[in-house]
């Protein structure tokens, strides 16, 4: 009878329409809501995107990536120092202006300050020029978003070779690249260690991070773990750093609450509209269901059928809004919008919409089962 | 012979919050096998309540009541529900046609019922809608037949698995005299099919003379004998 209860779906077009419309619009509040949590975080961790290294030492107070808490410099040598750890270089991050010259523009941007002499923490998405002209006096590579920001013609962004200004010093491109903005908005300027204190407020300690290495075959677990317990400074690798700052932002910050409603929000409009429907969809049926009923299907049967009917509906609604938001999120530009649709949001949704399926099964299988077959003798 | 239905004090009563409106109030029936069976009275007197219990859709409340050597009152609703499938087929006041099936999807539901496949079942309801003159529209949607037409898909829906029991109930209420007569005749126990016991509740006076025995219901009970119209 499989296709008996399809085809019966299937007839009734509008109500048929109007289930996998609920279904789908269900599915892409939750998914987007959720893929907006995601982005959320990501845009919190850009830092550590955009600047890749397999261990982070910070001061032992810091609870995510974007607290900046200074070191002292001689904290670069006690990390060297841990025999375990290949490489160990200092690393700043800050926030600075930039100002075109000419136009007078100003923007926020955050200044990355990497070690001249291993260049630990250099961007890896180039776009335009050289990483390593950067030992080049004045050098900088900035961001594609800062080279379009800076120009009073974003369809003519600051190219390589082009000049502009940060704390009244002259900064010249040698490279453009792309990177992931971050929570301010404010995209990133990368220059030298020691250039970064001319181009930042100037403070007396530079070094808010460092960045170190595991020696070959050891792994950045163990070796964090080891330069915890010789320094006393705390260690993390890129995922733990990752991980740390994304629980410091659900606990802390209202994305959480903003995003639940939102998926609240459209759970229960999947509930209420597919649920609503389904079971008008039933309503009007049981004049047939009955008929059925009178003719020897059980109640089994018929909510076998009508679990069909709602698996249909569900995969159906899920796979189109799914979609949608596939194509939707693909269009958009790359990394400049906070949304990340990961396989965990995409399995939640699914869960949410088995959910909403099995309440929708449920009132029309209780309503299917209160239909006496003698009804089809009732005028 | 033993009889088709066997029925000895029947009782039924509806109860809606405190009030119980008793329906059949101890009706007494024998309907042998193979008769055109008639029921008719008036509005209310009872007559779709008794054929529901007839079929087993409905339950009584007491008495005995033995179909087709079934006792409905001892079967369990699964039972019951297989009863149907196997023994009983319906035709509806309303047709009760699915209209996102194709007539001959419609009338392969009995069969699909009894678990046959769906070629095979597609199979046995195009015989059966050529048998009742529709063999030219197998593919058709019911929204596109008359009612008589309609009526007479209901009528190949009911006989396409070869019940024992056909209940039908107002079957020519909506159609016209000629259409009525048309469905009387397929309705009518033939000589060539498997024996059939074929129960019609009617208002309608233009198809009496097709009864082999008509039973005048009132008040919820037969209020005289049943009347044998041929020998």
């Amino acid at each position: 009878m499989t296709d008996v209860s399809l085809q019966m779906l299937y007839g009734d077009r509008a109500k048929f329409a109007l289930l996998i419309s609920g279904v789908c619009f269900s599915s892409i509040l939750m998914a987007q809501g959720m893929a907006m949590f995601f982005g959320i975080l990501a845009f919190s961790f850009a830092t550590l995107d955009n600047v890749r290294a397999p261990i982070w030492v910070v001061d032992p107070m810091v609870e995510q990536i974007g607290d900046n808490q200074p070191l002292k410099d001689t904290d670069v040598d006690r990390v060297r120092s841990v025999a375990e750890v290949a490489w160990a270089a200092p690393f700043h991050v800050g926030q600075s202006q930039a100002r075109a010259l000419g136009s007078g523009i100003t923007k926020p941007v955050t200044l990355v300050g990497l070690d001249a002499t291993s260049m630990a923490g250099a961007p890896t998405r180039l776009v335009a020029g050289s990483i390593t002209n950067l030992r080049r006096a004045n050098a900088v590579a900035i961001d594609e978003e800062v080279a379009a920001r800076l120009s009073p013609d974003r369809f003519h962004p600051l190219t390589v070779g082009d000049v502009f200004e940060m704390n009244d010093h002259r900064a010249e491109i040698v490279a453009i690249v792309r990177t992931r903005q971050g929570m301010g908005g404010a995209s990133y300027v990368f220059t030298t260690f020691d250039r970064a204190r001319d181009y930042g407020s100037g403070q007396r300690k530079m070094t808010t991070h460092i960045l170190a290495a595991p020696r070959h075959g050891l792994s950045s677990e163990s070796v964090a773990r080891h330069i915890t317990t010789a320094t006393g400074l705390s260690a993390f690798t890129e995922d733990e750093f990752k991980s740390k700052s994304s629980d410091w932002m659900i606990a802390n910050s209202p994305i959480p609450f903003v995003v639940g409603l939102i998926v609240g929000i459209g759970f229960l409009v999947g509930v209420i509209v597919a649920g609503q429907t389904f079971y008008t969809f039933i309503l009007e049926n049981s004049r047939f269901l009955g008929a059925l009923k009178a003719m020897g299907a059980g109640n089994g049967r018929l909510a076998r059928m009508t679990l069909l009917q709602a698996a249909v509906v569900g995969t159906t609604g899920y796979g189109i809004g799914m979609g949608i938001l596939s194509l939707f999120f693909r269009a958009l530009p790359d990394g400049r919008a906070p949304l990340v649709l990961r396989w965990e949001v995409a399995a939640f949704v699914f869960a949410a919409v088995f959910l909403i399926v099995c309440f929708a099964s449920f009132i029309g299988i209780r309503r299917v089962a209160r239909i006496e077959p003698a009804i089809v003798f009732r005028s | 012979m033993n009889p088709a239905i066997s029925i000895r004090d029947l009782h039924k009563a509806y109860r809606t919050g405190n009030v119980i409106t008793p329906v059949l109030k101890g009706v007494s029936l024998d309907i042998a096998p193979g008769e055109l069976f008639f029921i008719t009275g008036p509005s209310g007197c009872g007559k779709t309540t008794l054929v529901s219990v007839l079929c087993g859709t409905l339950l009584a409340d007491s008495g005995e009541i033995e179909v087709l050597n079934h006792n409905l009152r001892r079967m369990t609703e699964s039972q019951l529900t297989q009863f149907r499938a196997n023994h009983v087929g319906f035709v509806f006041q309303q047709f009760n046609l699915i209209p996102s099936l194709t007539i001959t999807e419609n009338v392969a539901i009995p069969l699909r019922l009894q678990h046959r496949s769906p070629s095979s079942a597609r199979a046995a309801a195009a015989d059966m809608l050529n048998r009742v003159g529709l063999g030219a529209k197998l593919n058709a949607r019911p929204a596109t037949l008359s009612g008589g037409q309609q009526q007479r898909v209901a009528i190949a829906r009911a006989l396409v698995h070869q019940p024992a029991l056909v209940v039908c109930d107002e079957p020519t209420s909506a159609l016209d005299s000629e259409t009525g007569r048309e469905v009387m005749e397929l309705l009518k126990p033939q000589p060539s099919d498997s024996p059939r016991t074929v129960i019609v509740v009617t208002h309608d006076p233009r198809i009496h003379h097709y009864a082999s025995t008509i039973a005048a219901m009132e008040d919820g009970l037969i209020h005289q004998p049943p009347s044998a119209i041929h020998s």
